[in-house]
């Protein structure tokens, strides 16, 4: 009696699922979902409207966790409108709740949790615990990434399973995906992975000009570690961050190995020497007027010393006009252009709000979230913080908006040097970028090497079922997708073809961990060597030879990170 | 009463409460409106300060109230404003406005933008809140043109619209739509009661006033650029030789009332907005270009809003 009860209450939640192809709904609703609404799905409209007010009143000051609320967009606040009338209506008409609706109670709730969490952020910086928490995730828990090979009582609550999970085998469990989500959306089947990053910018209607990209100086920025300034694009409505440091390589792999496994993220670009050319407008009132002074400016707010990153400054003449038109309306302008750095998109069509990744709302269990934590393994990313992922309300045109979680910040990765006394780190370091991933394989067993600074709900929820979810994404990745991925990060040939056959071991551990068939069967070289003009760079797969400094200024081997100015001198001239 | 309306002036003159929803503006009447100021407005230059006519477009508004007129007795009006643009494009929106205390005091302004996906549910019929809105302004307009005397409150038409409206408003007024969240804030009594008391159609021609370095006198001549953003600036006033201080626009209008049966009310009204920034320094702008408006085109400066004029004309008509 009672399976057959199961089984009606089974088939009755999947017919109400499938009716939703922005699939937000777990098999149990967390707490601040189904208070809204009672048994009969008919909504509780004064709590509905206490939650919308809260979101959108703009006398609303203070976060119901007591913080100053972050500044909220007109198109935030019209998206979440559009989204409480559907319940308005609903209790108008006194009709029960749609599959639609109640994903909406999600999304409402995702935006409360996620601007609470910013307005705490903002308020509170990082503070001493987290700082805490972060040396004793990297140190004392480094080593906790150990999956039994069975199913256990907690698998993922979103797979919108077709008959009993305990009719499944642990194989059968990570073959299922879990629906497209503000989270996370499934590749097609033939669909070219690396292709995702550039689709998705188009969608944001990011434009990376290939040619030398003019940018208008709005700023130097105030947060975060690594030294960056704000920009705005020349049609004037979106903005670029220009950085530079040790992740304008790893952001660009990063992000686009996310990309590629179906996550979205932020778009970093590399772009080489006097490929992008920052001018300061005549009418900026404060703030840097050149280029020296907006060197001078970063080194005030990071501690940093971007010198050796500067190729040209100067005022646009007609010369430089008639090899790039883009530059016409700034005659006589003070200019600025670099020998490397990153640009960052900050789409008009995209409002940034605080993290998707809260430790709320049931994350913990969705499959997505809890596979990610092998994504970050597998690029050795470490700074895992709920602040380096993203809820953005996106504007798709005519008013029409979608909320996405997104991974923002994938540049502390692919090799990281993390230091305690001095406290400091490096990414990007190819020598630290370890060959294995694969700890263990006993009894069917896994267990993974890597270290990551924080270690949210879902990836302590995470079981063999999700790891190995994920391990099939990244067998979907071929030699061509991790090329031309790679192709994008700026480094020279020797160290992006060393990364290759890294990633490309690393995944081969991946997947024989598993038992995964190769579908690609990517080649490697442990023992890769890379010499040009006569000098040897890297010899049996580690790298001995630093790269011209004068074409990549901090270099490959030194383990001096952000916290030690790369060390480097500090800035001629500067006052603190 | 004088409670509510300590609560409001307060509120704005604290002007943090109304952060964004605040703007620097002056209006200006008209004894004798000649062809001249219309010239003026068009393309025009006033003691160094150049003048350039950019658009102009109509709107239909309809000011809601509460029977008693707790609005237009708290120094507040709300309307619902459906804009027609040069290109055809039509926007519809509900503002909450505060009247002005003093000359060149900032008014609060609130607005919900966007009107577009609200539905009514009446009589257990669904509409669609712009639709009856535009068959309101649609059938008006048909009326007006037809006849400038016409009553509106005999077009039953109209009326039955309006009765679909209503049913809005009683529904709406705790739901998150900026204007009634402030009304709430301000604790004014009876909103689940508000209806739409007149109105009207007005004929807006807009203008930027800006330095030309070029062509302006020695006083502005070292004016320095203005911080306000280039994304702010609209393109005709960018670039290194101009300097946008304010954006005018002259309003012609007139109003029927929807609740008696009183004669239309018309009104002129020339409204100057700051654009420069910092504020501080652009009402220096606003003082010198309103000194040149009083001396050559007789201008009175006038604080009360459209509503404001409309209601007080009316009252007179309604205690008959």
């Amino acid at each position: 009696m009672k399976n057959i009860i199961y089984l009606l209450l089974f088939c009755y939640s999947t017919a109400l699922l499938s009716a939703s192809d922005d699939f937000l709904i777990l098999s149990k609703s967390p707490n601040e979902v189904s208070t809204l609404y009672n048994d009969s799905k008919m909504i509780d409209l004064a709590k509905a409207r206490a939650l919308c007010n809260y979101l959108t009143d703009n006398d609303v000051s203070l976060s119901t966790n007591g913080y100053p609320y972050p500044k909220r967009k007109k198109a935030y606040k019209r998206h979440i409108k559009q989204l409480c009338e559907k319940l308005e209506f609903s209790a108008w008409s006194e009709t029960p709740l749609t599959q639609d609706e109640i994903n909406n109670l999600y999304k409402l709730n995702l935006f409360k949790k996620s601007m609470n969490s910013k307005a705490k952020s903002d308020a509170l910086g990082l503070t001493i615990k987290q700082k805490i928490m972060m040396v004793l995730n990297s140190t004392v828990r480094k080593n906790d990434f150990a999956f039994k090979n069975k199913i256990t009582k907690k698998e993922a609550m979103n797979l919108n399973l077709e008959k009993p999970i305990k009719t499944y085998s642990v194989n059968e469990l990570s073959l299922v995906d879990p629906k497209d989500s503000p989270y996370y959306s499934n590749l097609q089947s033939n669909e070219t992975p690396y292709k995702r990053f550039s689709k998705l910018a188009k969608k944001k209607k990011i434009k990376n000009n290939k040619e030398q990209m003019v940018l208008i100086f709005d700023g130097v920025s105030g947060s975060g570690s690594a030294p960056k300034v704000k920009t705005i694009d020349k049609n004037l409505d979106d903005g670029w961050s220009v950085k530079w440091g040790d992740e304008i390589h790893t952001d660009a792999v990063g992000s686009r190995i996310f990309a590629a496994l179906g996550f979205d993220v932020d778009h970093p670009y590399y772009k080489e020497k006097n490929e992008v050319i920052v001018v300061f407008p005549s009418s900026t009132s404060d703030g840097p007027k050149n280029g020296t002074d907006m060197v001078l400016e970063v080194y005030k707010n990071f501690n940093i010393n971007i010198e050796k990153f500067v190729s040209k400054t100067g005022l646009i003449n007609e010369e430089m006009i008639s090899k790039n038109k883009d530059l016409a309306p700034y005659l006589g302008n003070e200019y600025i252009t670099f020998v490397e750095c990153a640009i960052e998109a900050r789409p008009d069509r995209v409002k940034r709000l605080g993290p998707i990744m809260t430790n709320s709302l049931y994350n913990r269990n969705r499959r997505e979230l809890r596979g990610s934590l092998l994504a970050h393994l597998w690029i050795d990313n470490w700074d895992t913080r709920a602040e380096n992922t993203l809820t953005s309300n996106n504007h798709l045109g005519k008013r029409v908006y979608e909320m996405r979680g997104s991974f923002s910040d994938l540049g502390t990765s692919l090799g990281v040097s993390v230091g305690y006394l001095p406290s400091d780190f490096r990414v990007g370091l190819i020598n630290k970028f370890s060959w294995d991933i694969l700890k263990k394989r006993t009894r069917g067993d896994i267990g993974f090497k890597g270290k990551i600074n924080a270690f949210l709900k879902p990836y302590e929820s995470a079981t063999y079922a999700d790891m190995k979810w994920m391990a099939y994404k990244i067998a979907n990745l071929s030699a061509n997708d991790l090329e031309k991925i790679l192709d994008k990060s700026g480094w020279p040939k020797g160290i992006k073809n060393l990364y290759f056959h890294k990633l490309a071991n690393r995944r081969a551990q991946i997947l024989k961990g598993f038992n995964i068939k190769d579908p690609h069967n990517i080649e490697f070289d442990r023992n890769y060597t890379y010499s040009k003009k006569g000098e040897l760079f890297i010899n049996n797969g580690v790298l001995i030879k630093d790269y011209n400094k004068d074409k990549h200024p901090l270099g490959y081997l030194s383990t001096k990170g952000r916290l030690r100015n790369y060390g480097q001198g500090p800035l001629e001239g500067a006052t603190k | 009463m004088i409670l509510i309306k300590f609560i409001l002036t307060s509120l704005i003159i604290s002007s943090n409460l109304f952060a964004g929803e605040l703007e620097e503006q002056r209006k200006y009447i008209f004894e004798d409106q000649s062809s001249k100021f219309e010239e003026f407005i068009s393309e025009g230059y006033l003691d160094g300060l150049s003048v350039k006519g950019h658009s102009t477009y109509e709107y239909f508004d309809m000011y809601l109230d509460t029977p008693n007129l707790e609005l237009f007795n708290n120094g507040l009006s709300l309307r619902i404003r459906k804009r027609i643009f040069a290109t055809g494009e039509i926007e519809f929106g509900i503002q909450l406005k505060s009247e002005m205390i003093k000359n060149g005091q900032a008014r609060m302004e609130v607005e919900e933008d966007e009107l577009n996906f609200y539905k009514v549910y009446h009589n257990h019929t669904t509409y669609s809140l712009q639709n009856t809105l535009s068959e309101i302004f649609n059938e008006f307009e048909k009326i007006r043109v037809q006849d400038t005397e016409t009553k509106v409150t005999q077009n039953l038409y109209i009326m039955k619209r309006i009765e679909i409206l209503k049913s809005w408003l009683k529904f709406k007024t705790n739901a998150p739509i900026a204007p009634f969240q402030k009304l709430k804030r301000l604790k004014i009594q009876n909103i689940s009661m508000l209806r739409p008391t007149v109105i009207g159609k007005s004929i807006r021609k807009r203008s930027h006033i800006f330095i030309n370095l070029k062509n302006t006198t020695e006083d502005y001549e070292t004016t320095l650029p203005s911080s306000r953003s280039q994304i702010e600036t609209p393109v005709f006033v960018q670039g290194k030789n101009k300097i946008w201080t304010m954006e005018t626009s002259l309003d012609t209008a007139n109003f029927y009332d929807l609740v008696s049966h009183c004669p239309k009310v018309s009104i002129n009204e020339y409204e100057v907005e700051n654009k420069y920034l910092p504020n501080s320094n652009g009402i220096k702008f606003m003082e010198n270009f309103e000194q040149g408006l009083k001396e050559s085109f007789k201008a009175i400066v006038n604080l009360e809003s459209k509503y404001k004029q409309t209601i007080n004309i009316l009252k007179s008509c309604i205690s008959k």
